[in-house]
């Protein structure tokens, strides 16, 4: 196994939130060949931490992800979030998607709903906590709008305002600013960190732009091209928020874009 | 102004048409047996409640025909949805219902007459419920089995069809984040897969009781019926009264198109959302 560089010195007080030890994933294509899209990762978060996945496109982060969330089975190795395995989709851990993930059908406010929901909360309950949500992504004017009606940072605002009424202690993003152009995505990236500030969720972020990687991570995960691997997990110790003109954010950055390309 | 209100009768124009033809060539023609005259016609369809002959009148037979249309489409279309839904989401479903399935759908419906008359004979469902008197008899016994299985296999397939293929058509994202927020497999059933595919399953339903109304009038037209707009039209003929005839068929075609556009409306009402998205 590859080495891999532990730049985190593992501070003994805070508890791993998710440990993710020798997982592997192998597809069966159309064609009956076999694909291997994860060589074996090991990758651990901490309470609070906001992790960044970068690599090139079909290195398995979404994989990755998806296996985490537990919607994709994994044969090799174990995913066990606070020390139990994860085997299916669990309510403490919550996914935004890139795109296309609220129903058409219900109204933002109802879309937001969904978790409490599916709890078997009270209408009322329901309600109430997704109005909270939708205020704390700005949109509660929009509440009884239909998806199709908002744009699409609206929509990925309900989408993160969906999966935080749920009260996930781990979050999972992949992409969820891909679609947006630069500046919505800079707005929401500026959102997202202050979200966390204030409801303490840790966070595991895919993303295809170093630059956004930089700009929210506590770490950096670099990852090789298909058959995935984790080729460098980099610390970012710049306080927040950060500056994208500050030397050692364009160093860190450069330094990543390296990595890739290498 | 002008042209909204031309637009307005646009869609009236051929009718007007073809009944203003209808009213020139009636008299020119001058035989009944050929081209009864509209008013003959009219007569009968302003005055639905009066007995016709031994037939009954207008508005008892559609009722009947409305009420075998009502039974039968309805269990045909709850049976549709449910196996659309099942073989839509199971894979194991679809390999194992699917072929079979898909060996009924090109059998036309009257082809299925000789062995239901031979299964079912004149069975109703008043017998089936074991009632043989009483103010709901006669309705119960109209109701025979033969013509409900027709109606039930009609109403089936469209719905069927539309209903898997909305499953299908529901993106795998949307069933994937509800798992994700904590979905069971029945949350997953009712609140995503079945209002995703609703826009499917209202398409089969719409294209399924045009067709429904039509095979039950082929239906009413086999031995045995004693009621119905298919069996009032087959028995006008035999009587030489083409005037109930085409009276018959304006309703006939009147109600299919009602059912359609009451179809399409509720389609814009609660279904708009999918027209939407992408
Ligand atoms: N269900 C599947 N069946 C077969 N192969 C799959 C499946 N899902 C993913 N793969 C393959 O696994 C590899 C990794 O896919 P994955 O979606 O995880 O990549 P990614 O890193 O998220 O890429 P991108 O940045 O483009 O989203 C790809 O080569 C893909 O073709
Ligand atoms: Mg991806």
């Amino acid at each position: 196994m590859p080495h891999q560089p532990s730049e985190t010195a593992s501070d003994a007080g805070s508890a791993s939130v998710l440990a993710i030890t020798g997982v592997e994933k192998t597809f069966l294509t159309s064609r009956g060949e076999r694909l291997k899209a994860l060589e074996t990762t090991n990758l651990e978060l901490k309470v609070n931490e906001f992790v960044c996945v970068v690599g090139p496109s079909g290195c398995g982060k979404s994989t990755l992800l998806r296996m985490t969330a537990g919607l994709e089975s994994c044969e090799t190795g174990s995913i066990s979030f606070m020390g139990t395995p994860v085997v299916r989709p669990r309510r403490e851990i919550g996914m935004v998607f890139q795109e296309y993930s609220l129903l058409p059908w219900r109204s933002v406010l109802d879309n937001v709903a969904m978790g409490p929901e599916f709890a078997g909360g009270s209408r009322a309950d329901c309600v109430r906590a997704a109005e909270e949500f939708l205020q704390l992504v700005g949109l509660s004017e929009f509440a009884q709008s239909y998806p199709h009606e908002l744009s699409g940072g609206m929509r990925q605002r309900v989408a993160i305002a969906r999966a935080l009424a749920n009260r996930p202690e781990l979050l999972l993003m992949d992409e969820p600013f891909g679609a947006l152009d630069a500046h919505t995505r800079i707005l929401l990236q500026r959102e997202l960190l202050k979200i966390c500030q204030k409801h303490a969720t840790t966070i595991l972020f895919v993303t295809h732009s170093v630059d956004e990687a930089v700009y929210l991570a506590d770490r950096i995960v670099v990852m090789s091209p298909r058959p995935g691997r984790i080729k460098r997990i980099l610390s970012v110790d710049l306080p927040h928020p950060r500056s994208r003109g500050d030397a050692r954010y364009a160093a860190l950055s450069q330094h990543i874009l390296e990595l890739l390309e290498s | 102004m002008k042209s909204s209100v031309l637009s307005f009768f646009l869609p009236a124009l051929v009718p007007a048409a073809v009944v203003g033809a209808w009213i020139y060539w009636a008299p020119v023609i001058d035989n009944e047996l050929l081209l009864p005259s509209p008013s003959s016609v009219a007569a009968i369809l302003v005055h639905p409640a009066e007995p016709l002959l031994a037939m009954g009148s207008v508005a008892v037979n559609m009722l009947m025909s409305f009420a075998r249309v009502a039974v039968g489409f309805t269990v045909g279309t709850i049976l549709g949805i449910v196996a659309g839904l099942v073989m839509g989401r199971f894979k194991l479903a679809d390999r194992i219902l699917g072929p079979f399935l898909e060996l009924f759908r090109p059998i036309p419906s009257l082809a299925w007459v000789p062995l239901l008359l031979a299964w079912f004979g004149m069975a109703s469902v008043a017998g089936l419920l074991g009632i043989d008197s009483g103010p709901v008899y006669p309705y119960l016994d109209n109701l025979k089995l033969s013509m409900l299985f027709i109606l039930i296999l009609g109403g089936f397939f469209p719905t069927f069809t539309g209903t898997y293929q909305g499953v299908r058509s529901v993106p795998r994202t949307l069933v994937e984040s509800s798992r994700v927020l904590g979905a069971s497999e029945s949350d997953i059933f009712f609140k995503v897969l079945l209002p995703g595919s609703a826009p499917g399953i209202f398409n089969g339903i719409r294209i399924g009781i045009t067709l429904d109304w039509c095979h039950l009038v082929a239906a009413e037209m086999l031995p045995g019926a004693s009621s119905g707009m298919g069996y009032l039209i087959f028995d006008a003929q035999m009587l030489g009264r083409m005037d109930i005839v085409i009276a018959g068929m304006i309703l006939i075609g009147a109600t299919g198109a009602l059912l359609d556009y009451g179809c399409r409306v509720f389609e814009r009402k609660k279904l708009g959302w999918s027209r939407e998205v992408r």
